[in-house]
């Protein structure tokens, strides 16, 4: 686990060995598109600019040029049916830099030709009954848990 | 029936005399013979022809000639609105109104005149230079690299043969200097554990590079002439700004674009991917900067192949500068500051000596693939500085970003450390970057890269290498050369100092020096702090309307045409130096009756019938 607290290095120490680590990181679309050689991830918050690098050499031998590393604030919403605004968990973004004659692209996930086959079939179904749903939420805003002779 | 409302021109009548012409069909005639839709102006007309003048004015023969003399049509412009018309009319004398100042301190007055708490810049600077990044300082400052190369001027037989002379005699003193830069001196960093290896590398190469220039302009300046009458700057404030196109938009722009496309009320004339335009800031400062009277002598001729742009090079950056680490955005007023103020004579750079402290940066230390491509952030970082130097100078010779230059400027670059010297030479043919301009403009910007070379041949230390040192005083023995144009100025008129306005004089050089400090107060308020958003009306006003029971008195709450809505587009509000407030002059009033009050009573305990008239304090204090 390597979110806990360990000991603080004093010079003579061992080197320390973590197994088990809790580290994860999350390749997602760049936001903001950049060069070729250019990848995003999110990972977890206690990940610093080095262990970013180590994660990425040790376990899928990808170098990286360099790395810069944000913390983003999470969204604020509306809290559902009620009139307060909660806010979504900080989250870590780390903008890898490949070095320079190398290029990655995002793979598209949601092709449109795939898209429409589904629908065509039981998605269409699902996505009627969702929006019953939604109409009798929507006329019975308020007293959806009292039991039904009441609504 | 539909009653139809007619709008017409005030002095037409009344309201119910055009509902009566209107009575009917709309098909009425006029006693005059014209139609009724066109009857609106009350001038008689003469004849019945539709296309007559109006009384009084008769047609000359010169009017008439035998082919019709359209005038010019301009592709953008002539499918403008009127909205557009005007704002590109508006531009286009802030243009004219610059060109025509008659120093360059009311020249960078009127360029921040648009914005009262300063432009939303981006600053560049020299702290670190991102892996891959020299494609964006090319395109920010359209120059094209050759490298590994310098000008033709370095390789002419007598630079090389003075050169050499002068080598044989600085050899021994230079080597004298930099052992005894190099071996252990205690200096005011050592045993100081917050000096990291990236600051006191910058120190170290600030004490090499002043001894070495010491050293040589020790032996060259009695020599030569344009040494003799030269001046040193150690560690000079240089600052240049220009507004930049053709710079992608950001997300939330486009978003608000593909809102604006679909509503049905309001048209959006622009694309999604259309450029924009962003001001830039240089911000930087050399080790050491040697100024002359007259400027390098260009190195090319201003109509060579290498000056104009090649064709189907692309004028939009493909991707946002945010992932090159050029993203930090202040506000700042723009200055132009090459190294002096305006009033100096010696305003031409000639060398200019820059520091590499930022290949020790930590992040760049840490990845070796950044670390093995430090030619090309030397390039960027030769780039940059020569083109933010240079750019400063154009100015303070009255040229401005949005005036083309009458002829190019040059200037000599090099990055030491004291041991590793890098030379660089750039010439300066256009400064016309502004998104108005770019796709107009054919010329290019040129800059030559040697690489590193070190200055000494062994690793003991001991013998110097001599095409290095020989280089360094190519350099310096370059002669620079007097601008063969008959007027060097055509934009500059009258400097400060001897302004014959005497008024605004004064607030052009308080407002001046204001903006160039950067001033976010004057006197005892902030009046140069944008006006902040806090956190919270944020969330709970802009975000989420939670705060609806509240009046809206906030800026950013007024309707959209309210004065104070859009704080960024407020004019800059110049300052008069001489103001003195109402409560101010009342107790300066009061002051002065108390010491009169004083006077009169001492004088009548000395018991003199006659008290010395003294100066009136009012007019003391205005001296």
């Amino acid at each position: 686990m390597s979110s806990r607290w360990y000991p603080i290095y004093q010079k003579g120490n061992p080197q320390l060995r973590v197994f088990l680590p809790n580290f994860w990181m999350k390749m997602v679309k760049p936001r903001v598109a950049g060069p070729p050689n250019k990848v995003e991830f999110i990972v977890h918050n206690g990940m610093s600019r080095m262990d970013v690098v180590n994660y990425l050499e040790k376990i899928y031998n990808v170098r990286a040029a360099s790395i810069r590393i944000s913390i983003n604030s999470g969204k604020t919403k509306l809290a559902p049916r009620k009139q307060y605004v909660i806010k979504e968990d900080d989250f870590k973004v780390a903008y890898v830099t490949l070095p320079k004659d190398t290029k990655f692209e995002f793979p598209d996930l949601f092709p449109a030709e795939k898209k429409d086959k589904e629908i065509e079939g039981e998605q269409r179904q699902l996505e009627e009954m969702t929006k019953q749903k939604q109409q009798f939420e929507r006329g019975n805003h308020g007293r959806i848990n009292v039991p039904g002779w009441f609504v | 029936m539909l009653r139809t409302i007619i709008v017409c021109p005030a002095n037409w009548g009344t309201h119910a005399a055009n509902c009566r012409a209107f009575r009917g069909n709309f098909l009425c005639l006029r006693n005059d013979g014209s139609g009724g839709r066109r009857g609106w102006s009350s001038l008689p007309r003469t004849s019945k022809s539709r296309f007559s003048y109006p009384e009084g004015m008769v047609a000359h023969e010169d009017d008439y000639l035998d082919e019709a003399q359209y005038p010019e049509i301009d592709e953008e412009t002539h499918q403008f609105s009127k909205y557009q018309k005007d704002k590109h009319q508006t531009m286009l004398s802030w243009h004219q109104t610059i060109r025509d100042q008659p120093n360059p301190e009311a020249k960078t007055l009127e360029i921040n005149m648009p914005r009262g708490y300063g432009y939303r810049c981006s600053i560049l600077n020299e702290e670190r230079f991102e892996y891959a990044s020299e494609s964006v300082y090319k395109f920010l400052t359209r120059s094209h690299l050759i490298e590994n190369e310098l000008p033709d001027v370095y390789s002419s037989p007598e630079l090389i043969k003075e050169a050499k002379h002068y080598a044989e005699k600085l050899r021994e003193p230079i080597l004298e200097a930099l052992n005894f830069e190099s071996n252990h001196q205690s200096r005011s960093y050592d045993g100081d554990l917050e000096q990291t290896t990236k600051s006191i590398d910058l120190k170290r190469s600030q004490s090499i590079v002043t001894q070495i220039n010491r050293v040589i302009l020790s032996v060259l300046g009695g020599e030569v002439d344009h040494l003799s009458n030269c001046q040193v700057d150690l560690s000079p404030k240089i600052e240049a700004f220009w507004l930049m196109g053709g710079q992608q938009p950001t997300n939330r722009m486009r978003e608000s674009r593909l809102k604006l496309q679909k509503s049905k009320f309001r048209k959006c004339k622009k694309n999604e991917y259309d450029p924009i335009e962003t001001p830039f800031q240089y911000k930087g400062s050399p080790l050491l900067q040697l100024r002359c009277e007259n400027p390098v002598n260009n190195f090319v001729d201003a109509n060579s192949p290498h000056c104009t742009l090649p064709p189907n090079t692309p004028l939009v950056f493909p991707y946002q500068l945010s992932n090159y680490g050029i993203g930090q955005v202040k506000y700042n007023f723009a200055s132009l500051v090459p190294g002096t103020w305006a009033s100096d004579n010696h305003r031409c750079s000639h060398i200019a000596f820059h520091p590499r402290h930022h290949l020790l940066d930590e992040a760049v230390q840490s990845s070796e693939y950044w670390v093995a491509d430090r030619e090309n952030s030397l390039a960027s970082q030769a780039i940059l500085t020569s083109f933010g130097r240079l750019l400063a100078q154009a100015l303070y010779f009255g040229f401005d970003q949005f005036t083309e230059l009458n002829y190019p400027f040059s200037s000599q670059t090099i990055i030491t450390d004291g041991l590793k010297w890098t030379f660089s030479a750039y010439q300066l043919n256009t400064i016309r970057l502004a998104a108005l301009h770019l796709h107009k403009n054919p010329r290019q910007n040129i800059c030559w890269k040697m690489n590193s070379m070190n200055i000494f041949e062994d690793a003991e230390l001991k013998t110097i290498n001599m095409t290095t040192l020989e280089t360094i005083l190519k350099f310096y023995l370059n002669k620079p050369k007097q601008i063969a144009v008959e007027n060097p100025t055509p934009y500059l008129k009258s400097p400060l100092s001897t302004w014959d306005d005497e008024t605004r004089k004064e607030i052009v050089f308080h407002n001046y020096r204001d903006m160039v400090s950067q001033r976010w107060y004057v006197v005892n308020y902030r009046r140069r702090m944008y006006p902040e958003v806090y956190e919270w009306e944020n969330i709970y006003k802009i975000r989420h309307q939670q705060r609806f029971f509240e009046p809206r008195r906030r800026f950013f709450e007024l309707p959209l045409d309210f004065p104070g809505r859009y704080p960024y587009d407020k004019p800059y509000g110049l300052i008069d130096p001489h103001f003195v407030g109402k409560r101010m002059k009342f107790l300066m009033n009061e002051l002065d009756a108390n010491k009169e009050k004083e006077r009169i009573e001492e004088a009548k305990r000395t018991q003199s019938s006659v008290y010395e008239v003294e100066d009136d304090p009012k007019e003391k204090r205005r001296k």
